[in-house]
Order: structure tokens, then sequence, then C-alpha cells
């Protein structure tokens, strides 16, 4: 306890500001007070001298807007009415009215007479250290470095027993998916392997699973594909009207000597590569 | 063990440890405090005159009267009517003086200088509003028909009296 | 705990001393002699350009009055505060009116004009 005794501690500050008044009678505050969080003010100090006929009726207010509402935060009124004019020299506390609610200020008169050599000072008081960040030599302060530094889990989605499913099913559909595609390529020569058709005929056969299917839907649903694109489209099949007739062309009877026998070896060799019954 | 045991101990000692009430006491009374605010300074505009005024490079003597409370007090201010040192002096000096309020922390404080009673050099207050009250003080001294004050120190005293009520 | 403190000027010029007497209607009561009143003054000085007071008896006109007490000049350092005991005989006790203590200004000392303070508590 007694090393936290000196640790625990942050300096109050107490100080008083410039002249507000020094430019005139009004003042922003924006230009007097400085602007540290959790700032208060504990007192109001002014001065000035009024200049009037004795008989004259005279009020001065010493004010501060209310910043944050309607009405005036700080006012005081002077009455010289009837009186001579004199200096006032006047201390005023005001509890610890935090900084943020001061307006502008102003000495306004009402009635006849001046005021001059105005005069108006704040005291105040503001811990450093309300922002704890603010300073190092502050209690409570945190290094960002080393909050940088602090130890943090790593999650390893690989570990997560979701993902792993996810990522088993997802092969075994591309298991699935590149065995359909050697079964395309093997069905018919000269057909190029298409996206689009490798989707229609996932969607169009009954051989994948339930899980494919609802992923083919899926995809479907995020390429947007059109339903026109699986959906069988009605067709027509124009046959030719026009039909030559070739006739019979028999053959010639003084080749049949010369070319029969090598025209029956030729028809006998071409009949033999659709003789299917040798594969 | 033997130390869980020694720590709730201290523990206990600590609960049972007497405390003190040490109490402070202060009373709230009427009191008037007499406050030397500016001591002055002749200032010697012509060879037969020491002024304070200002425009005769003089410096005009201050007092403060700070009351607690209102009418408990009046104020009693004497002006220099002689020095208290000075070098031989062969002729007489003629003194002026005034009183009047120079500035106040309550603007009614302003009526003092019209309800101010005024005998020889003495001007005197009634404290009617609790504050402080500054007073300054005009003091002249001339010496003789134009005759020059001798070379050397002259001191006068300004007398501030605050007499209950 | 280290305090960064700005004091308030509260008189908004330089030089300020002052002085105190207390209480302002002080009372009298009997002593341990016989026939003599007594009572007890406070004396605190903020003036550092004087350190003796005089302790003076009034009565309703000024005119000096008999009095006892242990020093009739006192020495009291700057910001010191010292109590006093007046004694006064009871057959004066419906004169006298006023116990004030005055400022000693040292001769030769300090600037030209100086302001000496009388300060006077009442006895009603």
């Amino acid at each position: 306890m007694l090393a936290c005794s000196s640790y625990c501690y942050s300096e109050e500050v107490f100080d008083v500001t410039q002249n507000a008044a020094a430019a005139g009678l009004n003042w922003t505050m924006q230009n007097v007070l400085p602007k540290q969080a959790g700032l208060t003010v504990s007192n109001v100090i002014y001065r000035y001298t009024t200049v009037k006929q004795t008989e004259d009726d005279m009020i001065v207010y010493v004010q501060n807007q209310n910043a944050q509402d309607t009405g005036f935060v700080f006012r005081e009124t002077d009455d010289w009415s009837g009186i001579p004019g004199n200096t006032i020299n006047k201390v005023v506390p005001v509890g610890n009215i935090p900084g943020e609610l001061w307006g502008d200020g102003s000495i306004e008169v009402k009635g006849f007479g001046e005021v001059t050599n105005p005069a108006v000072f704040y005291s105040f008081q503001f811990d450093p250290c309300f922002d704890p960040q603010s300073n190092p030599s502050c209690p409570g302060y945190k290094d960002p470095f080393d909050m940088m530094l602090e130890a943090i889990d790593v999650y390893d989605p690989l570990d997560d027993q979701y993902v792993q499913d996810e990522l088993n099913r997802k092969a075994s559909l591309k298991d699935e998916d590149e065995e359909l595609r050697q079964q395309r390529r093997a069905m018919a020569e000269g057909k190029k392997e298409n996206r689009l058709e490798a989707v229609l005929s996932i969607v169009n056969t009954a051989l994948l699973t339930a899980e494919a299917q609802a992923q083919a839907a899926e995809l479907i649903a995020m390429n947007f594909i059109p339903k026109s694109y699986y959906q069988a489209i009605p067709d027509n099949k124009y046959e030719e009207k026009v039909v030559l007739d070739g006739g019979n062309i028999p053959d010639n009877r003084n080749g049949r000597r010369v070319g029969l026998a090598q025209q029956l070896l030729h028809d006998q060799m071409v009949d033999s590569q659709y003789n299917k019954e040798n594969k | 063990m033997f130390k869980k045991s020694l720590a709730i101990a201290a523990t206990l000692i600590g609960m049972n440890a007497v405390a003190e009430e040490v109490t402070i006491t202060g009373t709230v009374a009427s009191k008037c405090v007499v406050v030397t605010d500016t001591v002055g300074i002749y200032g010697n505009p012509t060879p037969s005159e020491l002024s304070t005024a200002t425009a005769d490079g003089g410096v005009e003597p201050i007092v403060r009267f700070d009351v607690l409370q209102a009418s408990f007090y009046k104020a009693r201010i004497t002006y220099p009517i002689s020095f208290s040192e000075s070098p031989a002096l062969t002729d007489v000096v003629n003194w002026t003086g005034n009183v009047s309020v120079a500035e106040v922390t309550d603007a009614s404080m302003s009526a003092y200088d019209t309800s101010k009673i005024e005998f020889d050099n003495v001007t005197e207050v009634d404290l009617t509003v609790a504050g402080s009250t500054w007073f300054k003080v005009e003091s002249t001294a001339d010496y003789g028909a134009t005759k020059a004050f001798p070379a050397g120190t002259y001191r006068a005293v300004v007398s501030a009296d605050c007499i209950a009520l | 705990m280290r305090y960064i403190m700005m004091t308030v000027m509260l008189t908004l010029s330089g030089y300020a001393s002052a002085h105190q007497w207390m209480p302002t209607y002080p009372e009298l009561r009997p002593s341990y002699v016989a026939g003599v009143l007594t009572t007890k003054m406070e004396l605190f000085n903020s003036r550092n350009d004087v350190k003796y007071y005089e302790i003076l008896v009034y009565d309703k006109d000024f005119n000096p009055m008999r009095f006892a007490t242990q020093e009739k000049i006192v020495e009291v350092g700057y910001l010191k505060r010292k109590n006093i005991d007046v004694y006064i005989r009871e057959e004066d006790r419906d004169k006298i009116t006023y116990i004030c203590s005055k400022s000693k200004l040292l001769k030769g000392t300090g600037s030209v004009t100086r302001v000496s303070s009388r300060i006077c508590s009442k006895i009603k």
C-alpha cells in the first residue's frame, strides 16, 4: 500500500485563465478554457469600473450562456442604481461546473452608464490523467505495444468438425463430378467439356445423390442460370420434302468379268468393319 | 497451512484495529481585517509640495477593510496632518487630504462615498455591507508660502481604524 | 501528493498585509483576583512590515482607560497568532467601551508613507 500511495495519485492541476474580457465585453470560452477532459471551473473572478451619474439606474450582468441548454450557467448581478460609479472586484465560487457547460460569456449593461476596464478570470482544475492513455506516467496506462503482444487464441478452421465435414462433402462431390466427366468423354467424340453442360447433366441425371442435386441447385441459384438452360425445349425436325428417286443403276455387264471379282472383294472388306460380332 | 493461518490472523488483526476520530472545530464570527494594500509615496512636483497624486509622481496609499458580517464595524481613516519623520522644518506645513472608495466587492458599497462622515482629517464609514472595501487616501503637504522643503527623508502615517459598532 | 496550484490573487494588486483582532464583542468575566475582570483577545499578524502591536482600552469617546495586561506592547511575528489577557477594574466596567490593538511602526524604516492599523473590539 505504501508503494502504491506514490504511484496511484495523479497531479491535479489548478490554474487561472487569462483575462477573458481583454478584447471586449463579449468572449467565447473556446479561446479561454483549455481543452482538457474532466476540466471543472471553481470560481469566476471579475473586475470592472462603472462610469455613470449617481442618480442614474444601472444594472450590470456578468454571465455565461449554458452551452448545452437554454439559459445561463453563470450570472452575477451588480445593481449600481442610485449610487456613484466605482470599481468592483468580485470572486464568485461556482462549485466546480464542468467545462463543457460554459458557453459564450459577456458583460451586459442595462440602464445608463458604461463599463470600462473589464477583467474576467476563471479558476479551474483538471486531472491530466483523466484519460490514463494520455500520458505514459499516468496510473492505469497500458502500453499499446504490450497490448498487441498479448496472447491471441489461434483458431484453426481445419480443426472445426463442421468445416471438415464440408470439405469432405465437397471432395466427394468433386470425385463424383470427375467420374461423370469421364463418362461423357467416353460417350461422344468431339463433345467439349462445358461447365454449363455439366450443370445441365447433373440436374437431369438421376445418377447423382440428393446432396449433389441440392448443391447443383445452389450453384444454379448463385450463377443465376435461367431455367431455360436446363429445361427441355421442345424442338421440331424438318423432314426433307424433296426426295430424289435415284433409280436403279444396274451393274455393267461389260465390266462384270473384269471388275466383278474386285468389286466383290471390296464389298467384303467394307462390310467387315461394320461387323460388330467381331468386336 | 502455517502461512494461511498467518495471513488470516493478519487480516483479523487489521479488522479489529481501533479508529480514532479527530474533530476539527471552527466558528464563523464577525471580524474586521485591516489590510494595507498599497503603501504611499510622496511625489515632489514642486520644491514646496509633497503629494501622493499620481500626476505629481506619487502613489496613493490604499487600505482595505474586510468584514465578514454587515453592520458590525465602522471604518475610520485618517489622512496625515504631520510628518512622523522629517528634517527640521522652520515653517508651517499645510496639509490637505481626502479619503474615498477606490474598489468594492459589492456594488452597494459604492454608496459609502455618499454616506461617509468627514470631520477634521477623519473619514468615518459605517461598513453596512459584508465584503471588502478599498479606500484610497490622498495627501498633500505644502510648505509655507512657496518655500522649498529642506532635503531629507519625509514620512507620514495614514491611520486606519476598524471599530466595532 | 504534490499539487500544482496557482493562487488566485484576490486583490489583483501587489502588496497586501493585514492585521486581525478578535473577538468583535469580548465578554468580561471575573478573574482570579477579586474586583478585577478579564477577557481573552486574539491577535493575528499578517503584516510583514509590522512586528509590534500596542494594546489600548478606551471609553466611548476614545479617552484612554486604565487596564492591565502582561505586555502593553506585544511582539507578534509575521503570520503568527497571540492570545492576550486583558484585565480591567470592575468599577470601570460601565465606562470601558473599546479594547483595541494598534500597529507600531518602527521609526526610520519602511517607505515614505505607511499605514498604521487599529482594530477595536467593543464591550457591550
